[in-house]
């Protein structure tokens, strides 16, 4: 496909269910009523010149660029803000208005630097465009008056630019910010020829100002005044092809605009259905780690871990791999074998891990990095409604009333779907946010939280408990949807438990450390306020009451009858681009793919009939058994599918033991990552850029990720794992993942209609896609929930084992921030560093004070798992007795700290909850040290083949 | 770090994940019952077999009997 920029109609489309028609330059258009003028005439074929209007921005009507005449109307109305009537006839092209807007035109152009053939923005700017759309040939004022060609180019961002000679002072970057982004870093200050664009206070840059380089701005702006530096590094894009953003949950679609095989730019897809066009600085900006030099491509092994790596052909490298895989099951039995399938890759290589342990090792040890951090989830959903994921679409916050925020922090986990929330909180949602950290949705520009409850860590349960105490015992129960939907004996056993006194807002207060009355308020806000829905993190999953946390939430959601339309819901935002999908491929020791449990005799039938083997009717080892069975002599071989256990995982120095203890390990990977150091075989793993398949985001919605430059490696992942197969002796043939995906797809009811010719039809697809649901299903529960009746489930507080006591006084918790992504493996080899060069604890003043610790310090900080040292930053974030910090730098080694304890239905580890205490200290740890050296030993390269 | 013997004790584990499911399926009608078709979806063979190897020290009074519940399944794992 050549390169054409995206459809830009103008303004933005509107719903009505009344249609006018109006004529257009002789042309019958017709339109939902409340369109523009100019949309209309976009729509139709014949865009109108425009400047300032853009259709992801409300209109504006500054550049009187876009005058039409209307027949019966006086003067030359700007079309952008006028809106169609029945009937209309509107001239766009007349005498007249060519030339008041080449009048217009000439202005701008005056005091525009000429340097079109050298600007980077050449034939792709809207100036220039609309300068030659009006005909403009000549400008009258001359070029010598006073003009703005002099101001200095602000390049403090990484990824952009700002060349403020080149803006025309549309101001279409400040609304991109303020109603797209909803950051508000932008001003335009002055007016007419003063008019001038800034980033935060007169003495701040972009990079030191509030803007979080979004890229909203750099979009929406029609001049070069806000452009990328690679379209000046590397020239403009030729082609592009649509895809799938590899970071976190939201799958935001990006158009990959390409030169050659060169990515020049990701641009957010304006037809994207998860992201409506916007993007975060991860997915836009931060994808230049696929070409690092820290890139594996060569296949290596090793006997020892001791000893240096050596690089093989793949051949020797696969074959070796198997030899040992059939060395140790024909010593230790099968299921002395496993395998670890990663969120961060696609539904096909996820599929096809599961099939490998399954159907090649012949053993059910599957698991997937989502029990660390969504397996509560699928426990609790599916106990509750009968599904294992979210209720909605992201488009559904656009009719929330009430939005319930708890442990997640959006602004910087899920920044896409967080501007949308904002957008509508701007519009008068209100927000009740549960979290002891005080995130920036609480308080943002335009944005005050109705109730921040800043709750201990680890009592969840116990707040939600408390809410729902209130709810029930004043009468705020939707008694109708609940005699409708859900099992009323249930709801009965439920509805007296919350009821006890000792479930009181006033009871409970103490151990949750929040007033009651706030409590309260905040209950009542969300049971009266309209369209309630919840949203949710690994604030609410990484605990030892994760799974119970989960059903909490669905229990407050039923009891307020906020399931099974727009605006409501159960809204897990996933931490990674494909942890739904992983979960829904059968990556779990005990289910097959669509949540299947493995002693179900049908669907293993199924399974048996398509792959030739028989399937064990027992579930697997999860990955902390894994571990277990491994120090315990019982567990020998680990193949590793994008995985960083040694980083990503609780307690390091357990899974270290675990890897340690066993004889093959197979890391697959793109970087030589920290779990490496223990592994005897590295296959070397491909981007998203280079492979095809799909992910599933946190709505269920199934999109395509497209191959746009050739694997470095030479392979995608799933041909790795195929060859893998093959050398271990499995006949596996498939020529492209889609037709991996037609094997899901026949062996998965919820995926029976889903194909990549019908991705490529549709953009994507919500799953269930069958026969029920033909279109797929972006909204779950409608008519009823998928189980049948709601099921109520009493979930009693149980406190965590892990308290605070003289030795560790204070609670640690964990999460994350905008600009790095999880490990931090991709985002630290890209500029986004800049934002975050290192992992620092955040400390209450008082407790600062207590142990004489300044921003910038360097403290000790210890469990009684381990302990490391890392530098804090003193601030009323977080509540006194409380410290929290980010995991993203291996060095960190944050979970050194974080102990075995987890949650008591999946074992998803307890992150949240780490009772710690913290003293100044004067540099990284001796483990730090110890650690910093092996790694270096165990990354060795032999320089020629030892032999 | 490697030499180190860092030492887990995958009995004193299970003994923990049980006591901690009794713990939280309190409310349960048939608490015994629930536990039991809990650990039959999550566990493997083994680390039910080990458990019941273990005995009842430690464990929580729900738990001994979940595990009397479970003992006549428990077969030994085909190929472990
Ligand atoms: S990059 Fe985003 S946050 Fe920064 S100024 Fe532009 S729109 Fe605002
Ligand atoms: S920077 Fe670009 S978008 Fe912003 S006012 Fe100037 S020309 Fe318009
Ligand atoms: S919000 Fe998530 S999916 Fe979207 S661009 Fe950012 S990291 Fe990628
Ligand atoms: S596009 Fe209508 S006034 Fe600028």
């Amino acid at each position: 496909m050549g390169y054409e920029p995206q459809a830009d109609f103008g303004t933005p489309a509107v719903k009505s269910d009344t249609t006018v028609t109006l004529s257009i330059d002789g042309r019958a258009v017709s339109v939902p009523a409340g369109t523009t003028v100019m949309r209309a005439a976009a729509l139709s074929g014949g865009a109108i010149p425009k400047l300032c209007a853009s259709d992801n921005l409300k209109q504006f009507g500054s550049c009187r660029l876009c005058l039409v005449e209307i027949d019966g109307m006086r003067g030359t109305p700007a079309s952008c803000t006028t809106l169609v009537n029945e009937g209309m006839t509107v001239h766009t092209e007349t005498a007249r208005l060519q030339k008041l807007r080449r009048g217009v035109m000439e202005l701008y152009i005056s005091d525009h630097p000429l340097d079109c053939l050298t600007c980077s923005a050449n034939n792709d700017c809207e100036l220039q465009d609309m300068a030659a759309n009006v005909g403009l040939r000549d400008v009258r004022y001359g070029y010598e008056g006073a003009n703005h060609l002099g101001e200095a180019t602000d390049t403090s961002n990484p990824y952009f630019d700002f060349d403020p000679s080149k803006c025309i002072a549309c101001s279409r970057c400040v609304r991109a910010c303020d109603e797209v982004q909803g950051t508000f870093a932008l001003t335009i200050s002055g007016r007419g020829f003063e008019s001038k664009v800034s980033a935060g206070l007169a003495s701040d840059n972009f990079f030191s100002s509030e803007c979080v380089s979004c890229g909203a701005c750099v979009q929406a702006c029609p001049t070069a005044t806000l452009n990328e530096k690679a379209i000046k590094d590397i020239g403009k894009p030729e082609r592009s092809v649509i895809t799938t953003c590899a970071y976190c949950g939201v799958g935001c679609t990006f158009r990959a605009e390409l030169r050659g095989e060169q990515v020049v730019r990701m641009v957010p897809w304006k037809d994207g259905k998860a992201n409506r066009g916007h993007s975060c600085v991860k997915g836009r900006f931060a994808w230049g780690y696929a070409r690092h030099q820290d890139r594996m491509t060569k296949p290596m092994i090793r006997a020892k871990v001791t000893d240096p790596w050596r690089e093989v052909s793949w051949e020797e490298a696969l074959g070796y791999a198997a030899g040992e895989f059939k060395r140790i099951a024909a010593k230790h039995g099968n299921n002395a074998l496993g395998g670890i399938v990663s969120s961060r890759c696609t539904n096909e290589e996820g599929f096809l891990v599961q099939k490998l342990v399954r159907a090649g090792f012949g053993t059910n040890n599957v698991d997937t990095c989502a029990r660390v951090c969504h397996s509560p989830t699928g426990y609790g959903l599916s106990k509750t409604f009968g599904t294992s994921a979210g209720t909605q679409d992201f488009d559904s916050v656009e009719d929330s009333d009430v939005m319930l925020v708890i442990g997640a922090n959006p602004t910087d986990g899920h920044p896409v779907f967080a501007s949308r929330m904002k957008r509508r909180l701007r519009q008068g949602a209100r927000l009740i946010v549960i979290d002891p950290r005080r995130t920036d949705i609480v308080r943002s520009p335009h944005i005050e939280a109705d109730y921040h409850l800043p709750l201990t860590p680890g009592t969840n349960v116990a707040i939600l408990t408390a809410m729902a105490h209130v709810i029930v015992t004043e009468g705020l129960v939707d008694q109708a949807f609940v005699a409708e939907r859900c099992d009323m004996d249930e709801f009965r056993d439920w509805a007296d438990f919350v009821s006890d006194m000792r479930h009181s807002p006033e009871f409970l207060a103490p151990v949750i450390g929040v007033d009651a009355a706030q409590i309260r308020g905040a209950a009542r806000l969300f049971a009266t306020g309209g369209n309630g829905a919840i949203y949710y993190g690994l604030g609410v999953t990484e605990h030892s009451q994760g799974s119970s946390t989960v059903m909490a939430i669905a229990n407050l959601a039923m009891a307020t009858g906020n399931i099974g339309r727009r605006g409501v819901g159960v809204n897990p935002l996933r931490g990674q681009n494909n942890v739904q999908g992983a979960c829904d491929m059968g990556s779990f020791p005990h289910e097959l793919s669509g949540y299947r449990h493995v002693s179900d005799p049908v669907a293993r039938a199924m399974f048996e009939a398509e792959w030739g083997v028989p399937i064990d009717p027992e579930p697997g080892l999860r990955i902390p058994n894994m571990l277990d069975a491994a120090t315990d002599g019982l567990f020998k071989g680990l193949y590793i599918q994008g995985e960083d256990i040694v980083q990503s995982d609780p307690d390091t120095r357990h899974v270290v033991a675990g890897l340690e203890a066993m004889e093959c390990v197979i890391v697959q990977d793109i970087f030589l990552n920290e779990t490496a150091n223990y592994a005897h075989v590295f296959l070397p793993g491909s981007t998203f850029l280079e492979k095809s398949g799909t992910f599933t985001n946190a709505e269920r919605r199934i999109q395509p990720v497209r191959k746009v430059m050739e694997p470095l490696n030479g392979y995608e992942d799933w041909q790795v794992t195929q060859e893998l197969a093959r050398a271990m002796g499995l006949d596996w043939n498939y020529t492209h993942a889609s037709e991996i995906m037609d094997e899901i797809a026949r062996l998965t009811p919820t995926f029976a209609g889903v194909s990549f010719a019908r991705l490529d039809q549709e953009g994507s697809l919500q799953w269930p896609v069958n026969e029920a649901f033909p279109d797929g299903a972006p909204i779950m529960h409608v008519d009823g929930f998928v189980r049948g009746k709601g099921k109520f489930i009493v979930t009693e507080y149980v406190p965590t084992d892990e308290r605070t006591g003289p030795r560790f006084p204070l609670l640690l918790t964990t999460g994350r921030i905008l600009s790095q992504y999880n490990v931090g493996a991709q985002t630290r080899r890209t500029e986004n560093s800049a934002w975050h060069e290192e992992d620092l604890l955040e400390i209450h003043p008082s407790d600062a004070e207590n142990r004489g610790i300044r921003t910038g310090d360097w403290v000790r900080l210890a469990s009684r798992a381990g302990e490391t040292t890392l530098r804090a930053t003193v601030t009323d974030r977080v509540a006194p007795g409380v410290v929290y910090t980010t995991f993203h730098h291996p060095t960190t080694q944050a979970n050194v700290i974080t102990t075995d304890n987890s949650d008591w239905a999946t074992n998803c580890p307890e992150y949240k909850v780490t009772a710690v205490q913290i003293t100044p200290s004067n540099g990284p740890s001796q483990w730090q040290q110890d650690y910093e050296a092996q790694a270096d030993l165990s990354r060795r390269i032999a320089m020629e083949p030892a032999e | 770090m490697t030499g180190q013997v860092h030492h887990v004790d995958t009995t004193a584990k299970l003994v923990t994940m049980i006591n901690q499911i009794v713990r939280n399926t309190a409310r349960e009608k048939d608490q015994i019952a629930a536990i039991a078709d809990h650990i039959h979806a999550f566990w493997t063979v083994r680390m039910q077999q080990q458990l019941l190897e273990h005995g009842s020290t430690g464990l929580d009074p729900v738990a001994v009997a979940v595990m009397a519940r479970l003992a006549p399944g428990i077969r030994a794992p085909h190929d472990a």
